[in-house]
């Protein structure tokens, strides 16, 4: 990979991309650099034509890197990947996990105290979704305790079901005021009934705001996380110092986005 | 309906129509499409300077093919594309489209090289 090095460094320079775009697209560039001059040298080519002509075929010139960058532009991702990867030290995701748990705890404590005391298929809808954010969660960070990445194809499904927290909360209190408009034409006493919309609906609502924002900084840190050794990673493909490569081995992973870095320095 | 030819997405189409027709074959490395056009086509299609990439990227951005990294377990990792089904239809697409142009081109220069042969056949 070393001979690909200073090309690569060059083209890396130019190429203004989010984090893992760019990651991914280095991570292409020199995984076909390597197979192109390996194509060469088996029909008969000298090392150096070879690389030559892999570089050739393979490098982008300046023109295509600027429409790789505006294939690749996505203002909202880029500036989240951003900040996120700004989070470096431990204390930052401890401080974010303690933001994280209590509402949590409190999520699940009122969704679960809502169900028992009024159940209705919203409560049961509310729990569902609690469920399965906790499950896509779980997903996406576990490869964290074997020292990977996190898993990158969970990321946009933590969103999604927040997103469907979020909206499950909110439609609660609408539903709520629709009922409850029906129940007064048929004469139900007023007392029960704003107990209703306010108890019943008020903490899904409450639930699934508290549940929107938990997917939200799960998937703000992990994306930070994932951002933060693909930065690693490429540091290291760059890097001309073997020492910086075989430490970026050391963090790399099987689902990383620069499994070669890993595999070369085993 | 009266179709136009459209010359300024002309150039990306034939790239296109040569990348999926490949990858049609079988899923390839990106590296592999491009040494297999440029075999198969004598060296008369060629991807230089990186130009293979924006292409494939947007394809892939476009649901119409699909990259995939390969396991770094086995051997050198690197990322395959392969056709997804909407891929293929817009493959068959590209396909009529070059029939079409391709029918129309010889119906138009078929007049000159008519003339061309009449004029070939008085000086003889």
């Amino acid at each position: 990979m070393q001979r690909f090095g200073p090309a690569l460094r060059r083209v890396a320079a130019e190429l203004d991309l989010p984090r893992r775009a760019r990651t991914a697209l280095l991570l292409e560039l020199a995984a076909d650099l390597e197979d192109v001059y390996e194509h060469y040298r088996a029909a008969g080519l000298s090392e150096a034509e070879a690389a030559r002509r892999a570089e050739r075929m393979v490098l982008a010139s300046p023109e295509v890197i600027r429409r790789l960058g505006r294939l690749h532009v996505n203002p909202w991702h880029g500036w989240a990947e951003e900040v996120s990867a700004t989070l470096r030290g431990r204390l930052d995701v401890l401080l974010l996990a303690l933001g994280v748990l209590p509402v949590l705890a409190v999520a699940i404590g009122v969704s679960v105290w809502v169900l028992a005391e009024h159940p209705s298929p919203l409560t049961t809808s509310m729990l569902l979704v609690g469920a399965v954010l906790a499950s896509v969660s779980a997903k996406g960070a576990a490869p964290l305790l074997r020292g990977r990445s996190p898993e990158r194809a969970a990321l946009p499904e933590i969103l999604v079901v927040a997103a469907i927290a979020l909206a499950l909360g909110l439609f609660a209190p609408v539903a709520g005021v629709w009922r409850a408009a029906a129940a007064l034409r048929d004469g139900a006493p007023e007392q029960v009934l704003f107990l209703t919309v306010v108890a019943r609906d008020g903490a899904i609502l409450l639930a699934g705001l508290l549940l929107g924002v938990v997917g939200l900084l799960v998937w703000f840190v992990l994306l930070g996380v994932h951002a933060r050794r693909a930065d690693r990673e490429v540091a290291a493909l760059l890097s001309e110092d073997a020492g910086n490569v075989a430490a970026a081995a050391m963090v790399g992973s099987s689902d990383s986005v620069l499994p070669l870095v890993r595999r070369r320095h085993r | 309906m009266t179709t136009v030819f459209d010359s300024q997405a002309f150039g990306r189409k034939i790239h296109e129509l040569l990348l999926l027709h490949e990858l049609d074959r079988a899923p390839r490395h990106g590296y592999q499409v491009v040494l297999e056009i440029e075999e198969r086509s004598g060296g008369y299609f060629q991807f230089n300077h990186g130009t293979l990439y924006p292409i494939l990227h947007r394809l892939e951005k476009d649901g119409l093919v699909v990259g995939r990294w390969s396991d770094p377990e086995k051997g050198r990792p690197r990322k395959e594309y392969a056709l997804t089904e909407a891929g293929r239809t817009y493959l068959a697409e590209l396909r009529a489209e070059w029939r079409e142009l391709r029918e129309r081109l010889e119906a138009f220069l078929g007049d000159g090289e008519r003339a061309d042969a009449a004029v070939r056949t008085r000086t003889a």
